[in-house]
C-alpha cells in the first residue's frame, strides 16, 4: 500500500465520498412507494395507478372518508386482499432480509455471510418439505402446516448451531459459522432425501426451495410482521456495537461493547427475523446477501446508516423482484428468489467493477 | 494538544494469575504504576505481556489476583461502559477489511460517550477534530484505513484511542510493524502526549532500545512472572537480559541520552577487525558461546575468580577487556581518557571505570583513584599501555601496589618494548624495571594474561 501512487489515492478518496443517511433513505423511500404503488396496479388485470391509489386512500382511517368510491367492487377487492398483501409482505421480508445480512455480515466480519449462514434456511426447507410431502394436519394462527413446519425447522436448527459452535459462555464465530454450514449441508441431504421420497411433491416442495410469495395474504403478514418489526428494531438499536464489532472482538470490549451478550442477541434477533421470513416466503436468496454490500459501496459501512438503508433497499428488491416474478412470464409465475438473483447479481457485479474497493473484502 | 487531559490514572496490578485452559500465562505479577508515568512492558514472546494488557482491560478474566485502576477494582468495580471511559487500547493489529473512513475510524473512539439513540454531539466531533490534530491526520479524513501506510495507519488508530479521551492508555507493540523513521515518530508523540497532557502511558515494546530511551520505567517479563523493574538502567542489565531472554547481549549507553543500548551477539558469527572501534571481539565469543578454551580453568571451580584491575588507554587494552570481561573477572579500568577505544570497551562491558577528560593528562585524582581501584583488586595488569608525561604517574601507583603485596603483571613489558612506547623520557621504563624488580611478571599476549588472571583467583 505504502507505494501507491498519488493517482491511485485520489480515486481513492473520491470513491469515499459517500451518500448521506438521510438523501439515501429518502430516495429509497420515494422509489419504495412508487413500486409499490406500481406493484399493486400491475397484474393479470391492469389497473388505472390513479385508481389504485384512491382505493388505497379510502382504505385508510381519517383520510379515507374524503376519498368518494367510484371503483368496482371487484377492483376494491383485487387491490386490498390480495395484491396490497402480498406487496407489503415481500416489501416486509425484503427488508427483514436486508437488515439481518447486514447484521450477520457485520457479526461474523464475513462477506460470505447471509441470513441464512447459521443454517435457518435449511432448516426451514427441512420442515417445509417434510410438511409438503406429509401433508400433516397441522396449523397455528391461521397458517398452514408449512409455513409452522418451516418456522420450527429453523429454530430447531438455530439452536442446534448455537449449542454446537458454544465453548463454556463464549460462542466464537469462526465456530458458529463453520458448525452452521456443516450442519445446513446435513439438513440439505435430508431434503434431498424427503424429495427422491415423495415424487408427487416435487413441484411443490422445489418451487418452496426457490421461494415465493404466491398465494399469501394478510393472514401471513400479520404473523410475521411482529416477528420482523421486532427483530429489525433490536438490531437498529444495537447497530453501534455492531459497528465496534467490525473492529474485532477485543476492540469492541475496549470501547465498552459487553461482547458476548451484545453477540447472542444479535444472532437471536437476526435468526427470529430470518425465521419469520422464510416461513412466509421459503428461501428467497441474494437479497439478504447483495442489498448489505450494495448499501455499504453507496454509504460507507456504518451500521446506524446500513441496517435502515439496507432495509428499505431489500424492501424495493423484493417489491420488484416479485412484481417481475408474477407478470414476466405469465400466465406461469418464476419463483421470486430466481428473479432476485438475476436482477440483483448483475446490479451486484456492475457496482463491484466500478468501485476501486471492489477487489477488497466488502 | 491544547485541551487540559482528563486526570491521569494510575494502575495497580496484584498478584496476578492468568491462564488459557490450564496452561498459565501469569503467574503471580504485581506491578504499580503511579497516574502520568511512561512505562513499558518488555519481555521476550510469550512472556505474558499481551496477556498482561489483556487481563487489566477485561479481555481475559484472570484466574486470580486483582487489577485496579485509581484503587477500583476493574472486574468486580467497573462496568465495561466505565472502563471504556478512561482507559484506550491500541491493539497490535487494527482491522482494516471494512472500507470505514480515517474519520469514521476514529469517531468510533466516541462509541463509549455517545447515546446509542442520540449521535454524535458537537463536542464528541470537537473531541475527534482534537486526537486528529495531535496525530496530524486531519489531512487523510477522507481516505479508507485500508488505503493507508503502515505509520499513517497507525496514528490513525492513535487518534481512534485519544479520542476516546482516556486516562490511561495502554499500547501493544505500536511500533511492530513500522519501519525506523515512522517508530520513532509514534513515540515521539506518544512522548509529546505523556510530557503535556501528563497521560498514563503504558507500553509492551518488543524494541529494546526504543523502551530505554522513551519509558521512564520498565518491567521485565519472563516466563509469566516480573523478572525486573525499574530504571530503564536497572532493567536492561546483561544478566537480566540474559536470564530472560536466554542469549549474551552487551549493553552500552546511547551516544546522546546516555540510556542503556542493547546490542545483539551472534553464537556463529565470528568478530570483524574493525581496527580502533571496539567490538565484540573473538575472545569475548569465545567465551560467551561456551567454545573456548576455558581460561580459568580449573581455577573457578575452588575459588570466585579474582578482581582485577586494569591500566589501559591509548586503544592499547580492548581485547583484555573483552577476554577477561568475557571470562567472569571483576574488573575495574583506568585511568583512561573518555572517547578512546579502552573507553568505550570498558562502558561496552558495563566495567567500572576511572576515567579523565578526553586528550587531557591523569590528574592527582584520577591516579589516587586508580590507586584505589587497584587497592580494593587482587590483582593490577598493565596493558601495553603507551606511556607519556601525562600518564606515568599511574605506573607509580602501580609500584606502590606492588610494593603493598599486590600481584603485578606487565603485558609486553620486556625492556625493548616498553622503551618502544616511552614518551617520558625513560620514566617508564625505569619504572617497569623497578617493577619486574618488585616481583611482577610479564607476560606476552592475551591468552597468557589469562591464564595468569586464573593462577590469581587460585592465589587467593
Amino acid at each position: 500500500m505504502a507505494g501507491e501512487s498519488g493517482t491511485q489515492r485520489r480515486t481513492g478518496r473520491a470513491s469515499t465520498r459517500r451518500a448521506g443517511r438521510g438523501v439515501a433513505l429518502a430516495v429509497l423511500g420515494a422509489a419504495l412507494g412508487a413500486g409499490g404503488l406500481l406493484a399493486v396496479a400491475v397484474g393479470s388485470v391492469p389497473l388505472p395507478v390513479g385508481e389504485v391509489a384512491r382505493i388505497l386512500a379510502h382504505a385508510l382511517p381519517w383520510v379515507g372518508a374524503g376519498v368518494r368510491p367510484d371503483w368496482s367492487a371487484s377492483h376494491e377487492v383485487i387491490v386490498l386482499a390480495i395484491r396490497l398483501p402480498r406487496v407489503l409482505l415481500a416489501a416486509v421480508v425484503g427488508a427483514a432480509l436486508g437488515v439481518a445480512g447486514g447484521a450477520f455480515q457485520g457479526l461474523f466480519r464475513n462477506p460470505m455471510a447471509d441470513p441464512y449462514v447459521i443454517g435457518v434456511s435449511s432448516g426451514a426447507a427441512l420442515g417445509a418439505s417434510l410438511a409438503i410431502a406429509f401433508r400433516p394436519a397441522i396449523g397455528l394462527a391461521g397458517l398452514g402446516a408449512v409455513p409452522v413446519a418451516a418456522f420450527a425447522g429453523a429454530i430447531l436448527t438455530v439452536l442446534a448451531v448455537y449449542s454446537i459452535a458454544r465453548v463454556g459462555r463464549e460462542v466464537p464465530v469462526g465456530n458458529l459459522l463453520l458448525s452452521g454450514i456443516a450442519l445446513g449441508s446435513l439438513l440439505s441431504a435430508l431434503v434431498s432425501v424427503v424429495i427422491i421420497y415423495s415424487r408427487t411433491s416435487l413441484d411443490q416442495i422445489v418451487f418452496w426451495l426457490m421461494g415465493s410469495l404466491a398465494g399469501r395474504g394478510w393472514t401471513h403478514l400479520g404473523v410475521a410482521v411482529p416477528y420482523l418489526v421486532v427483530g429489525s428494531a433490536v438490531l437498529l438499536y444495537l447497530a453501534r456495537d455492531l459497528n465496534a464489532l467490525l473492529l474485532g472482538e477485543e476492540e469492541a470490549a475496549h470501547l465498552g461493547v459487553a461482547v458476548d451478550r451484545t453477540k447472542k442477541i444479535i444472532l437471536a434477533a437476526a435468526s427470529l427475523l430470518t425465521a419469520a421470513a422464510v416461513a412466509t416466503c421459503g428461501i428467497v436468496g441474494f437479497v439478504g446477501l447483495v442489498v448489505p454490500h450494495i448499501v455499504r459501496l453507496v454509504t460507507g459501512p456504518d451500521h446506524r446508516t446500513l441496517l435502515p438503508v439496507s432495509a428499505l433497499g431489500g424492501a424495493l428488491l423484493l417489491v420488484t423482484a416479485d412484481l417481475l416474478a408474477r407478470t414476466a412470464v405469465r400466465p406461469a409465475e418464476l419463483p421470486v428468489g430466481v428473479v432476485t438473483a438475476l436482477i440483483g447479481a448483475p446490479f451486484f457485479l456492475y457496482l463491484l467493477r466500478r468501485s476501486r474497493r471492489g477487489g477488497g473484502i466488502l | 494538544m491544547s485541551t487540559p487531559g482528563r486526570r491521569p490514572a494510575g494502575l495497580e496490578i496484584n498478584q496476578l494469575t492468568v491462564a488459557y485452559g490450564d496452561r498459565r500465562v501469569l503467574e503471580g505479577v504485581s506491578l504499580t504504576i503511579a497516574p502520568g508515568e511512561f512505562v513499558g512492558l518488555v519481555g521476550p514472546n510469550a512472556s505474558g505481556k499481551s496477556t498482561l494488557l489483556k487481563a487489566a482491560t477485561r479481555v481475559l478474566r484472570p484466574v486470580s489476583g486483582r487489577v485496579l485502576l485509581d484503587g477500583q477494582d476493574v472486574w468486580r468495580e467497573m462496568s465495561l461502559g466505565e472502563m471504556a471511559r478512561s482507559v484506550a487500547v491500541v491493539p497490535q493489529d487494527f482491522p482494516v477489511d471494512f472500507p470505514f473512513t480515517v474519520r469514521e475510524t476514529v469517531l468510533m473512539g466516541r462509541t463509549p460517550f455517545v447515546g446509542r439513540l442520540r449521535g454524535e454531539q458537537p463536542a464528541d466531533l470537537a473531541r475527534v477534530r482534537q486526537a486528529m490534530e495531535s496525530t496530524e491526520t486531519l489531512d487523510l479524513s477522507d481516505r479508507l484505513i485500508g488505503e493507508l501506510a503502515g505509520g499513517e495507519r497507525q496514528r490513525v488508530v492513535l487518534a481512534k484511542a485519544l479520542a476516546q479521551d482516556p486516562r490511561l492508555l495502554l499500547l501493544d507493540e505500536p511500533t511492530s510493524h513500522l519501519d525506523l523513521s515512522h517508530q520513532v515518530d509514534i513515540l515521539d508523540l506518544l512522548l509529546g502526549l505523556n510530557r503535556e497532557v501528563g497521560l498514563t502511558l503504558v507500553i509492551v515494546l518488543h524494541d529494546l532500545n526504543l523502551a530505554a530511551m522513551y519509558c521512564d520505567r520498565l518491567f521485565l517479563l519472563g516466563g509469566g512472572r516480573l523478572a525486573a523493574e525499574g530504571s530503564p538502567a536497572d532493567v536492561l542489565t546483561p544478566a537480566n537480559l540474559q536470564a530472560v531472554y536466554g542469549s549474551r547481549v552487551l549493553v552500552g549507553r546511547h551516544p546522546i541520552y546516555g540510556c542503556p543500548q542493547v546490542t545483539l551477539v551472534s553464537r556463529r558469527r565470528p568478530a570483524a577487525d574493525q581496527g580502533d572501534v571496539p567490538v565484540a571481539g573473538e575472545a569475548f565469543l569465545r567465551a560467551a558461546t561456551g567454545a573456548a578454551e576455558a581460561p580459568d580453568a580449573g581455577g573457578r571451580g575452588k575459588s570466585a575468580p579474582a578482581r582485577i584491575h586494569v591500566v589501559a588507554g591509548g586503544g592499547s587494552s580492548a581485547g583484555l577487556l573483552e577476554c577477561l570481561a568475557a571470562a567472569g573477572y571483576g574488573l575495574t579500568v583506568g585511568p583512561v581518557n573518555a572517547g578512546d577505544s579502552d573507553w568505550h570497551m570498558a562502558r561496552t562491558l558495563g566495567v567500572e571505570t576511572v576515567t579523565v577528560p578526553p586528550f587531557s593528562a591523569v590528574d592527582r585524582e584520577a591516579v589516587a583513584k586508580a590507586a584505589a581501584a587497584m587497592g580494593s583488586s587482587d590483582a593490577v595488569l598493565v596493558g601495553p599501555v603507551p606511556f607519556g608525561r601525562g600518564n606515568v604517574a599511574v605506573l607509580e601507583a602501580v609500584l606502590k601496589a606492588a610494593r603493598a603485596g599486590r600481584q603485578v603483571a606487565l603485558v609486553n613489558g620486556g625492556p625493548e618494548e616498553v622503551a618502544s612506547r616511552d614518551f617520558a623520557e625513560g620514566r617508564a621504563s625505569a619504572l617497569t624495571a623497578e617493577l619486574l624488580a618488585a616481583g611482577a611478571t610479564t607476560l606476552s599476549g592475551e591468552s597468557e594474561a589469562l591464564a595468569w588472571a586464573a593462577r590469581m583467583g587460585e592465589k587467593r
